[in-house]
Order: C-alpha cells, then sequence, then structure tokens
C-alpha cells in the first residue's frame, strides 16, 4: 500500500464508525472531478438534507450539470450528514467538505444551498457551523465564501435572511450562473462584498435581504419593506424562457449507494394549468412551458443508457395534463420494454385516468395508485379549485381495480377554508364508495383491497390565494381528525393522519417574517437540524424557542392577516398580481371555480409579466 | 453457472465503502451502460445471474476480487476489461476476464496487508509473538450469533514491520470455513495483549488469491 494511494487515514477512521460511509465518500459514476488548480471558481451546492434524499433532488441534479459545463467553474456537492457522522466530524474537527474533493467548503468562493422545504432551515444552519462559518451573514468577513440560496421556499426568503447573503428566485439555470459571473469579475477587482451584493441586487431575481429594512407596528405587523442603496421594491423572478431547449442532465450522477428515487427523471412541463388555490407550485411555476414529446424520449433514452438505471419516472405537477402523454409513453415504452426498463407515472388527477394511460404505466411494473381528491365535498373542491368530480374519481378507481390494481391511496386535507363537519365526514363516505366500487368491479376480489386515506393539515403558503387564511388550531385538527376516524366504518380502510406539530411550524415559516430568523437560530442550538425528521423534530424546541424571541406562533400561522396589510414577502413577486390573488379568495369563499388555463386565460398577470413566453395554452 | 465468464476486479479507494448488495447493483448498471446482457433467472422475481466471491468486509480494499457471470451472448473477452471500466465509478476496475476453469470453492487463502496506526508507540514486538502461539481464540459473528473460533489455525504467515504510521502487516487469511474477516487480528490483539495500545484506525487491502497447495487461484 502506497501513501497517498487512499484517502487520508484520519477519514477512514471515522467512515468505519458510521452508518452507510458510502453517502460520505464521492466517487460515484459521472461525478465531475477538475483540477482546483484551474478552476476559477469552486461552487458548493448544498443541500440541507441527507445524501439519499439530495441526489433524488432533480434540480440539484441540473444545477450540479449546469455548473459544471462552466470550464472554470467546479461545483461540487454536499449533504447534510446523519448525526452519526455529524458527531463524528464534530469531535474530531473535520469540517463540512465537498464530495468530489474532500476540501473544505469553507475555502471555496461560493456556498449555495437548494431549499425545498421550510423544515430544512434549521438544517442550513448547521450546515454552515459545520464548514466551520458563523451562521449570521452579517458576522461573515470578505475573506469567507459568498452564502447563497435558492428553491420554491424563497418566495418568503425572511425567517432565513439573517443567514443568507443573496437569494435566488425563481429558476437558477440561467439566474446563478449571472450571479456567479458578477461576482468572480467583482472579486478580481477587488471590490467588497456589499459592493458586490449591491450590484447583484440589480439582477432580476436577485433578493439581497440586508438591503432592505423592515418596518413593524407595535402588534408585530409588518408596516413597510424599504429597499435601501438602489434595491429594486419589487424582486421578480427569473425562469427558464425556452423549457425545450434548456439543460437536461443526460449524463447524471448514479450513487453508489441507495437513494429514495432512485432512477431517471422526466420533466415533462414546468407550471400548471389547474390553479389549485392551496398549492404554492401551481402558482409560482407560471407560466407553463412544455418541452416536445421528441426531445422528452429522445433525453429518457439517453439518461438511460448513459445511467444503467432500471427506471424512469415522469414527473410534473400535474403529469397527465401533459398533451400528448399517450405518444411520450409509446416512444419511450419502444425502447424501454426491450431494454427491462419500468415507466413510472406518479401524479395523476382522478379526473382522466384512463384505460390507455393504464396499460401503458402496468407494461411493465404495476404499482400502487395515489389519488389526491384533497377534499370530501364538491363543495369544498370548488372553494380550493380543484375540479376533480366525485364521478370521474369513482370511474379512475373502477378503471384502475378492472385493470387488477388492489392497492389504493386517498389523499385529503383537514381544515382548508372554509372546512365544515360535514366536509370532514363526507371523506369517509367518498372512501366508502370507492370500496363499493371496488367490491362491484375488482377483478379478483380473493386478492383484497388495501385502501388507505391519509390526511394532512392545511398549511397556507405565500403567493397563493390562501396567503391570508389562518391555519386552524392542532385542538381543532385533531377534533376532526376524531371525527373522521369515527366515520371510518369499513375495516378495509386505513386511516393515516400526519402530525400536527410539524404543520403547525411549517405554517409559522411559510408566513414568518425576519424576526423568526432568531427563533431558527435557538431551534438548531437545541436540535442539531435535520429537524424535517421525526427523530429530531421536537414541539417544543420550537414553541420554547418563540417564547424566548418573544413571538406567538398563532400571530404566524394561525391569523387571518387582513387583505391590507403589508406582507412580509411583498418585496418578491413570481408574476401573478397580488389583485389576482385577492380576487381568486373571494371567488373560492364564494364556492366557484375558476377555469385552467387551457379553457381560457384568467388573467392572473404572468403572461404580461413574461410576455416574452407563451403559456401553454 | 454454466457458459460464466470470471472477471478478476479491483476495489480500492473510496470504492471500498460501497457495500457488497450495493457494488453488485453497481456492477449490474455498469454491465448495462456498456451494453452487455446479463442472463437472468426465472421466476417471480428475476434477478441477473452474476456473483461475486467472498464478499469483501465494508472499509477493507483489494486487487484480487472475483466475480462470474452469465452472459446472453459471451463478449470479447480482451475488450470487457477496457469498455467496462469507461463505465464504472472510480476505484472499481476490472483487471482480466475469463473462462474459468476452477471453481470459487478450491480458494483456500487470501494474502492480506494493512496499516495499524498507533497515535503513541506501536507494540511491534508484542505483535510479532501474539500470532506464533499455538492457540488464539476470538470472537467472531455468524449467522447463528457470535462464536468462538481458534485464530491460530485460520490465519498464516503474519508479520508485521514497522512503518511510519504505525506498522505494516502482511498475513494469509483463512478463505471460506472459516472466513477470517481481517479485523479479528484487531480483536485478537485487543483481547489477549493486556495494557498494550489499541490501532487508532486500520486499513486493510487483499492481496492475492491462493489455493490449498500456495498457489495463485484464477
Amino acid at each position: 500500500m502506497t501513501r497517498g494511494e487512499h484517502m487520508d487515514i484520519g477519514l477512514h477512521q471515522i467512515l468505519m464508525k458510521v452508518q452507510k460511509p458510502a453517502r460520505y465518500t464521492g466517487g460515484e459514476y459521472n461525478q465531475i472531478v477538475k483540477d482546483r488548480n484551474t478552476v476559477s471558481q469552486r461552487i458548493a451546492l448544498c443541500f440541507p438534507d441527507t445524501y439519499e434524499i439530495g441526489m433524488s433532488n432533480l434540480g440539484m441534479r441540473i444545477l450540479y450539470g449546469v455548473f459544471n459545463e462552466c470550464p472554470d467553474i467546479w461545483c461540487e456537492r454536499v449533504f447534510a450528514p446523519w448525526r452519526d457522522m455529524r458527531e463524528q466530524m464534530r469531535g474530531r474537527g473535520i469540517p463540512l467538505y465537498g464530495l468530489e474533493s474532500g476540501d473544505p467548503i469553507s475555502t471555496f468562493d461560493i456556498i449555495a444551498f437548494s431549499i425545498g422545504y421550510e423544515m430544512a432551515y434549521t438544517t442550513v444552519l448547521d450546515m454552515i457551523d459545520l464548514a466551520g462559518l458563523p451562521v449570521k451573514a452579517c458576522d461573515r468577513d470578505d475573506s469567507m465564501p459568498l452564502i447563497c440560496a435558492g428553491g420554491t421556499v424563497c418566495y418568503n426568503a425572511e425567517p432565513m435572511a439573517d443567514f443568507i447573503d443573496l437569494f435566488f428566485i425563481g429558476e437558477g439555470e440561467k439566474l446563478d450562473l449571472e450571479v456567479f459571473r458578477l461576482y468572480d469579475e467583482c472579486r478580481r477587482k477587488g471590490m467588497r462584498k456589499t459592493e458586490f451584493l449591491k450590484l447583484a441586487a440589480g439582477i432580476q431575481g436577485v433578493y439581497v435581504p440586508s438591503l432592505y429594512r423592515v418596518s413593524y407596528d407595535g402588534a408585530g405587523a409588518v408596516t413597510a419593506v424599504t429597499p435601501e442603496e438602489g434595491a429594486p421594491a419589487v424582486v421578480k423572478k427569473r425562469i427558464v424562457e425556452d423549457f425545450d431547449r434548456s439543460y437536461f442532465p443526460a449524463r447524471t450522477i448514479v450513487p453508489s449507494t441507495e437513494i429514495v428515487h432512485d432512477r431517471v427523471v422526466l420533466e415533462l412541463f414546468r407550471g400548471c394549468i389547474r390553479g389549485c388555490r392551496f398549492c404554492q407550485a401551481g402558482y409560482v411555476y407560471r407560466p407553463v412551458r412544455a418541452k416536445k414529446p421528441d426531445t422528452l424520449i429522445r433525453q429518457g433514452i439517453a439518461a438511460l443508457s448513459d445511467s444503467g438505471y432500471e427506471e424512469i419516472t415522469l414527473s410534473s405537477l400535474s403529469t397527465s395534463d401533459y398533451r400528448n402523454l399517450f405518444s411520450l409513453c409509446d416512444g419511450l415504452l419502444d425502447w424501454c420494454e426491450p431494454n427491462h426498463v419500468s415507466l413510472s407515472l406518479p401524479s395523476l388527477r382522478a379526473d382522466n385516468f384512463s384505460v390507455d394511460l393504464m396499460e401503458r404505466v402496468q407494461k411493465v411494473r404495476k404499482s400502487g395508485l395515489t389519488f389526491a381528491p384533497e377534499a370530501g365535498t364538491q363543495r369544498l373542491r370548488d372553494v380550493i379549485n380543484k375540479n376533480v368530480r366525485e364521478e370521474d374519481l369513482l370511474n379512475s378507481c373502477r378503471i384502475a381495480f378492472e385493470g387488477g390494481w388492489n392497492t389504493l391511496k386517498l389523499y385529503f386535507m383537514l381544515g382548508l377554508p372554509t372546512e365544515t363537519d360535514e366536509d370532514v365526514v363526507a371523506i369517509a363516505e367518498l372512501a366508502e364508495r370507492v370500496f363499493q366500487v371496488w367490491k362491484k368491479s375488482a377483478a379478483n376480489r380473493n386478492r383484497g383491497l388495501r385502501l388507505t386515506v391519509s390526511t394532512s393539515l392545511f398549511v397556507p403558503k405565500p403567493h397563493t390565494p390562501f396567503q391570508w387564511n389562518g391555519q386552524i388550531s392542532s385542538e381543532e385538527y385533531l377534533r376532526r381528525v376524531a371525527l373522521l376516524k369515527s366515520s371510518l366504518r369499513s375495516r378495509a380502510i386505513v386511516y393515516n393522519w400526519h402530525e400536527a406539530e410539524t404543520s403547525l411550524v411549517e405554517a409559522v415559516l411559510a408566513r414568518g417574517d425576519r424576526r423568526i430568523g432568531g427563533v431558527i437560530e435557538k431551534v438548531w442550538r437545541k436540535s442539531g437540524g435535520l429537524d424535517s425528521w421525526s427523530e429530531f423534530f421536537s414541539l417544543d424546541n420550537w414553541l420554547s424557542s418563540m417564547d424566548e424571541e418573544g413571538l406567538d406562533p398563532a400571530f404566524f400561522a394561525n391569523r387571518d392577516i387582513p387583505e391590507d396589510e403589508v406582507l412580509p414577502w411583498s418585496m418578491i413577486t413570481a408574476g401573478v398580481t397580488a389583485d389576482y390573488l385577492r380576487k381568486e379568495r373571494r371567488t373560492a369563499m364564494e364556492g366557484r371555480i375558476t377555469p385552467d388555463c387551457r379553457k381560457q386565460c384568467t388573467g392572473c398577470g404572468v403572461n404580461r409579466c413574461f410576455s416574452e413566453v407563451g403559456c401553454d395554452e | 453457472m454454466n457458459d460464466s465468464v470470471r472477471v478478476q476486479f479491483e476495489k480500492t479507494g473510496r470504492a471500498r465503502y460501497i457495500s457488497h448488495l450495493d457494488l453488485q447493483h453497481t456492477i449490474q448498471r455498469g454491465f448495462s451502460r456498456a451494453g452487455i446482457a446479463i442472463r437472468h433467472s426465472n421466476g417471480f422475481n428475476p434477478h441477473p445471474q452474476m456473483s461475486i466471491a467472498l464478499p469483501l468486509p465494508l472499509g477493507c480494499e483489494s486487487v484480487c476480487e472475483i466475480m462470474d457471470f452469465a452472459p446472453e451472448t459471451v463478449p470479447d473477452l480482451d475488450r470487457l476489461t477496457e469498455e467496462m471500466n469507461e463505465k464504472l465509478p472510480e476505484g472499481i476496475r476490472f483487471v482480466k476476464a475469463y473462462l474459468p476453469s476452477r471453481k470459487v470453492s478450491e480458494i483456500r487463502w487470501i494474502r492480506t496487508e494493512g496499516i495499524w496506526r498507533y497515535d503513541d508507540a506501536a507494540p511491534l514486538e508484542e505483535l510479532r509473538t501474539l500470532f506464533l502461539r499455538d492457540s488464539l481464540p476470538v470472537e467472531k459473528k455468524t449467522k447463528r450469533g457470535m462464536a468462538e473460533i481458534d485464530l491460530a489455525a485460520a490465519v498464516r504467515d503474519v508479520c508485521f514491520t514497522p512503518s511510519e504510521q504505525g506498522v505494516h502487516m502482511t498475513a494469509l487469511l483463512s478463505a471460506q470455513e472459516p472466513t477470517v474477516n481481517p479485523d479479528l487480528l484487531v480483536k485478537a490483539a485487543d483481547r489477549h495483549l493486556d495494557g498494550q495500545p489499541v490501532p487508532e484506525a486500520v486499513l486493510f487491502r487483499r492481496l492475492e488469491l491462493l489455493d490449498s497447495e500456495g498457489n495463485v487461484f484464477h
């Protein structure tokens, strides 16, 4: 064994003491290794969760590829270590490192976080700390890396405003590189970080929180958000205009250890035509932009051949709304079937599931089906604009049962605006009718039906028509859970409900202002991060930290915000106008639906904001 | 496996942390990428006919791993290693591919080397004499729980030399019945050398497979 041939024996020592060490080593097929001496910028692309979760994220794979296509940039991946590894690293003073090089990320130029969900905030802080850097942006000097963040949660960046130098609002494929180039230029000129941030704020899609002053009234409500140093009053998101020609990771990393979604993911389109009023993604990813079926077939086959993966999944907010779904499936199956590759289709709508589609999915493997009616009565489904009719749902179920499916999951939310006990009980009645449909139409009744009803607690999200609506209290949620439980009589139906505690914290973080930063820091010091994992989440940590910061969870989570109040995220726009959101909210309260974008344009404003990109009408 | 092809391959560097199960999957995907179809077993859950002999302990390197697989059509064996090495992750490298003439059950010894790193002075002399003993009982994990085996009969030619990091070890370890994980040598030292320092870290590497005559196994 010659020296230098193997990894550092100190790291070896700790890797032998932790579970699944392969997630901390890098070295996978298609990882990108460059010469650290010839690149001009080193970027740590960080995902604030475990390797298995982060490597399953399509956004990470896209950005990794986009950044590394630049010859002068070397982007490496960084994930949150599990508790055992974290203790070992802290105990032996091993700082957080990039998987490709093993170099400490505190020596990189830029640290970029991709944040997909609010519960990852404490993990972001822990990763900054593990890197050996101060968690607060104001405590980091010019010798330290620039820390930026993007991802859907950044449409309300305020809770993380204290910790992040710069936020990317919208899709990062072009925006991020523009910012990186500017940073490189500014550094070459010897400019201060503060000078760079002022310049960066001029790029569309960049939000620099330190350039905005927030004022509050005595009750704690935001009264004004004032831009300073020439920062724009409103930051408009960035999007990929020509999605068909946008970057696709055909040569993607294939982990050498099992991850959550271990397959090729084909993104059919961005955005959603539907306009469900609770859905943040449906509003912030507008306008709908689709790839051509030929492009998708070509990219799917290229990624499968290159990776050796045995499965490909079609992914989008509402996959069955893709116009050419059948020809796409057929084109892929022509290649997949002879090559023993299976095709899966998540996120199907319950109203247009067809025999044709079913046959295509089951050609290679038959997995469980999930439909999301979201609410039990037509009235409430109209309120939330989930335009699934009961007869459509039952018809879809019948087709599936006749086709031999015997595992079905129905997903609902409790606590939606205007929900009554009648709506709650109706969930049980709907599930019972699905059971009756199975009895009549099952291809093989001897195999039995596995019908699961799941409920979660509605979380109001920024930039949706329900952003002003308060969440119901945890006690009220549990009362409704009990009501539903007692209404479900059939023993064939299993009922799972999501815990109220995390949904409450999610609501606080989703609608939080800057003052929540202090809470996040306190919770991180108590929990050590990974609050997205039930093992490490503790409601007590959050409640006690809010108490110490003098903040009331109900103010953020449960309060109905007056429509004329300044929202903490009002300096950011996804292109949908505030007037449209108010109008949609009124329409909801009247129990009326809004047609989908293909039936008619309902004037959300995004087409005027991005006039160069046509909506997929 | 009839009509099977045997491959000798290396697993070094960071690939040493890939578990046995994950390694099978990783190599399968390598075959897919290279367009080499593997025969599948019949039955409800067909699995590819591929088997890696003598599973390597996690964290241990090797330059002498052996794998047999059943291709749909026998590929060009001279080009197979080159083609596969372009399709495998860092640290996994095919050395040669050939049609096997001997059974894996004929493998008797594995020549193994290791670095034992000590923070303080390494107990070199004590280690040397320890492995000369006639009997060296250690606990070994088996499918039925813990069992005691005599390492003296299952380990040969143990040699310790001083090295920069501590000591350098070479030994022949019994390959099967019993299979000796090199960590058992560390356990033996820990158990039988009272009051001596224990290594901070150990790093092992398989070098060679031998049959009962001491000849290199292919």
